[in-house]
């Protein structure tokens, strides 16, 4: 039995169509009335389940689920001991640097960054050796620069019409960021069978066309 | 037999000896060999006479420092290492074997490993690889050395799309690339897995490496170990660590590593001594971690009495449930703890009933 932990949300449901297309149904999953939190299909040897996104990295650490579903922000900012098998091509967007279009950096003084991603924004100022003052915040992050709370912002960017309705633009992309195909390192050689059909039926499923 | 009794047995029967320590060990010893440690931070203290002190983080760097001619030791002590940001006290168990290593040591250190895991569960694997082989092989393809890094790292992380995305970019040529997405996703029984990429890539100095593999797994055949026994050259321990042959073992019901290993000469050499070192360690904190608790109760019975009852019966009752191997405990009914969960709960009548006294 394979334990799949899904997002919870668009980038799951396109994730559950590929792998059901591959054999690997189970349609109560689709009843959105369920409150049911655990779906099983038994003959496939599939037991799914739909989690945070940004816990789908700790189910699969520590061996909950086999595998899972993880944009690379999640595994950039948390850094999860796992496999990262394939890059599924889908949930695309960029972690990027944001601010004022007339945004001056003074280096005289750390530069305040507002950001939900206090790891990926310190790790890619550390190697640009530019001191900042990280302030973490959970949402709105648009709100930091308008209200000065910081002077630029580090966040996901995906249409961008988020930040030109605040009048902000990117300055500088920090990753590329697209929904990756993870396994529990110890899962991945005691099920490797399994997982490698997995993996192939995700490769295979036309992902990227989606 | 706990674990930790069995372990000890099984390297005494390989002819190892217990290495005992003290918890302490002088601050220098850490501070010269930072690189031979998975944390710079520890725990210090300073001893009456001033020295500086520190609670042991490692157990390898104490062998090796007292360790004058060839010894094969064992041990099974208490590190002090940093974890999920506190201080942890961890129990760890390993082998050091310390001399002339050749491809007997090397193969009977490995099969120690195995029967170590063995004892942990039978259901494991023990993943080996030798550092050397993906150095060489980037070396020999002339990959440019800032990308070394991230192509070890990609590895690491089984992430074939990097080598595919380095290949699109013109950083790799096709057949490297090629080569590497193979090295990922390689995981093969030692020998068909030494096969399958000596067909991959025609490099001798690739091949040097592969005919000692090869000659290791022979002589594991003859530990009777082998089948368990897996070929995973994208395996990384800390690359500063080892040199040549690594390892690394997991059981099927705990979802991390369990043991790691491998040969490390540059640390003795690093102290002046001429002799070659292979050692192994057993994570006993992540063994604890096991899935399934096999333990719900905290006894057997839980003998209720009051002020009325006869001491006397009630001695006569806990000395037959004892007896029989029972874990009974005796308490008054006014005051007995809640949180403690017993199979059988009885009142001193029933137990002596049952007891037929």
């Amino acid at each position: 039995m394979i334990n799949v932990a899904l997002p919870k949300g668009r980038l799951g449901d396109q994730v559950y169509d590929i792998l059901a297309k591959a054999g690997y149904e189970c349609p109560e999953i689709l009843d959105k009335k369920s409150r049911k939190l655990v779906f099983e299909n038994k003959e496939r040897g599939v037991r799914y389940f739909s989690v945070k996104p940004s816990d789908v990295g700790v189910y699969v650490e520590r061996g909950a689920a086999d595998v899972g579903i993880a944009g690379k922000d999640i595994l950039l900012e948390h850094r999860p001991d796992v496999y990262e098998l394939l890059d599924l091509g889908i949930g695309v967007c960029r972690l990027c640097i944001a601010g004022y279009p007339d945004f001056y950096d003074d280096t005289d003084r750390p530069l305040k960054v507002a950001t939900k991603f206090p790891h990926v924004a310190r790790a890619y100022y550390e190697e640009k050796g530019r001191d900042i003052d990280i302030i973490k915040l959970h949402g709105s992050i648009e709100l930091a620069p308008i209200l000065k709370l910081s002077d630029v912002i580090c966040d996901i960017v995906e249409t961008g019409s988020t930040l030109k309705e605040n009048n902000l633009v990117v300055l500088e992309e920090v990753e590329p960021v697209s929904a990756r195909f993870i396994a529990n390192k110890v899962s991945w050689q005691f099920h490797h069978e399994e997982i490698l059909a997995m993996k192939n039926a995700l490769e295979n499923g036309e992902a990227h066309k989606l | 037999m706990s674990l930790e009794e069995k372990l000890n047995r099984l390297f005494e029967g390989f002819g190892y000896q217990k290495f005992k320590m003290s918890k302490f060990e002088e601050y220098d010893l850490y501070a010269s060999n930072k690189d031979f440690l998975t944390s710079s931070q520890l725990i210090t203290f300073t001893d009456l006479d001033g020295s500086l002190l520190a609670l042991k983080p490692d157990i390898t760097l104490s062998i090796i420092k007292s360790t004058f001619e060839p010894r094969k030791v064992y041990y099974n002590e208490m590190v002090y290492r940093p974890k999920d940001h506190h201080y942890k006290e961890i129990p760890q168990a390993g082998v050091e074997c310390i001399g002339t290593i050749d491809s007997y040591q090397e193969a009977e250190v490995i099969a120690l490993a195995a029967k170590a895991l063995s004892a942990v569960d039978p259901n494991y694997i023990l993943r080996v690889s030798d550092v050397g082989y993906v150095r060489t092989f980037l070396e020999e393809a002339k990959v440019d050395e800032t990308y070394q890094k991230f192509i070890l790292e990609a590895l690491a992380e089984k992430n074939a799309d990097y080598m595919k995305s380095l290949v699109k970019q013109g950083i790799l040529n096709a057949s490297t690339g090629e080569v590497l997405v193979k090295l990922v996703s390689l995981y093969q029984p030692l020998r068909s897995g030494i096969k399958e990429i000596r067909g991959a890539v025609d490099s001798p100095a690739c091949n040097v490496i592969l005919d000692h593999l090869q000659e290791v797994a022979s002589i594991l055949n003859g530990f009777d170990v082998l089948d368990h026994i897996y070929l995973d050259l994208s395996l990384m321990n800390s690359m500063d660590y080892y040199n040549g042959l690594i390892f690394q073992g997991a059981v099927s019901d705990i979802p991390f590593t369990v043991l790691s290993g491998g040969r490390y000469d540059r640390l003795p050499e690093k102290m002046g001594k001429r002799f070659g070192a292979i050692g192994f360690a057993v994570y006993m904190d992540v063994v604890e971690t096991r899935k399934k608790s096999r333990r719900h109760y905290d006894g057997d019975l839980l003998i209720l009495y009051s002020e009325k009852d006869s001491s006397i019966t009630l001695a006569k009752v806990v000395n037959h449930f004892s007896a029989q191997g029972w874990k009974v405990r005796a308490e008054r009914i006014d005051t007995h703890p809640e949180e403690v969960r017993w199979k059988r709960v009885m009142r001193l009548k029933e137990a002596k009933k049952e007891a037929g006294i």
